[in-house]
């Protein structure tokens, strides 16, 4: 009985107190606020004095043109690479080495 | 002869192999206009911001606020959604009506987004670090009263070698409590492109 009354006492003056230490005008949830940015501190302080680059790729035609050029090289070597790969396989001096039925 | 003319041509090929790798660059004006390819540049951000500032300062719901409440506006801004066919960043614009909001002296404006929580996670910190005297308050912050927010539009038509870009920048402040639209402002811009 003692601890129930205790209990009661508590939970209604325990708001009333926290009330109290409230500065005039203060938000009556700031402490909820604080909870919730208390468990974000993990990083924050890496996040100091650094810079965020949220950079993007600005279209350039010349750098598109290179980046084609690239693509356009790479694309023919493998072209080649592959050729010369299923060459190995096919026996030129085989009959039929022309038909695609025959082909490996 | 016939020995000179091999050099000459190595010589040849040389200085065009050099004046093709000279890259200029010079400084130029902030304020010059230089339109290269049509898109979206310096100068429509520019012109865009201006125009917005003078629509934003001189409309009557700044007026309307201070007769009403007897204090300055707040100000948060919001977002700004980019639905044009480019990548324009917003906040080249909205930068500069901030600017002009907090050198007017006649509005406030208040911290928004990514750079509000590290404010706020700042704050957090303090409570465990700082001493009592100089740890900052929770529930202290001011509220706004005006929320902007915005749109980009964009329109293009493009035919054989020619192409006409129309944008429309929509910039709007509502009452966060109301949901009263007080202002709404915009910056049309039209391009003729011909490659």
């Amino acid at each position: 009985m003692k601890t129930i009354t205790l209990t009661s006492l508590l939970f209604l003056f325990l708001p009333g107190f926290l009330l109290a230490q409230l500065k005039p005008d203060q938000n009556p949830r700031a402490q909820e606020s604080y909870a919730k940015y208390r468990q974000q501190l993990e990083n924050h302080e890496q996040s100091m004095g650094t810079t965020a680059n949220l950079t993007y790729e600005a279209y350039d035609p010349i750098l598109e043109k290179k980046r084609k050029r690239q693509d356009r090289r790479e694309f023919r070597q493998e072209l080649r690479l592959e050729r010369a790969r299923s060459r190995r396989y096919n026996n030129l001096y085989r009959p039929y080495y022309y038909d695609p039925y025959y082909r490996w | 002869m016939k020995t000179l003319l091999p050099i000459l041509m190595m010589a040849l090929v040389a200085s065009l192999w050099t004046s093709s790798c000279n890259r200029q660059v010079q400084r130029i004006d902030t304020d010059t206009t230089v339109d290269l390819s049509g898109r979206w540049n310096d100068t429509d951000a520019r012109l865009t911001a201006a125009e917005l500032v003078t629509e934003v300062m001189s409309q009557p719901w700044l007026d309307n606020h201070m007769r009403r409440t007897g204090e300055r506006p707040v100000i948060i801004v919001g977002m700004v959604e980019n639905k044009s066919h480019e990548h324009i960043e917003a906040e080249v614009f909205t930068k500069e009506l901030e600017k002009a909001f907090i050198k007017s002296g006649r509005v406030r404006v208040v911290q928004a987004g990514e750079k509000r929580s590290q404010i706020r996670r700042e704050r957090a910190d303090q409570q465990e670090n700082s001493s009592a005297s100089t740890m900052k308050q929770w529930g202290m912050e001011v509220g706004a009263d005006y929320m902007l927010q915005g749109s980009i539009n964009s329109i293009m038509d493009a035919y054989k070698r020619k192409k006409v870009i129309y944008y429309q920048i929509d910039m709007e402040m509502s009452n966060i409590e109301t949901n009263e639209k007080v202002w709404i402002g915009d910056k049309k811009i039209k391009k003729f492109v011909k490659n």
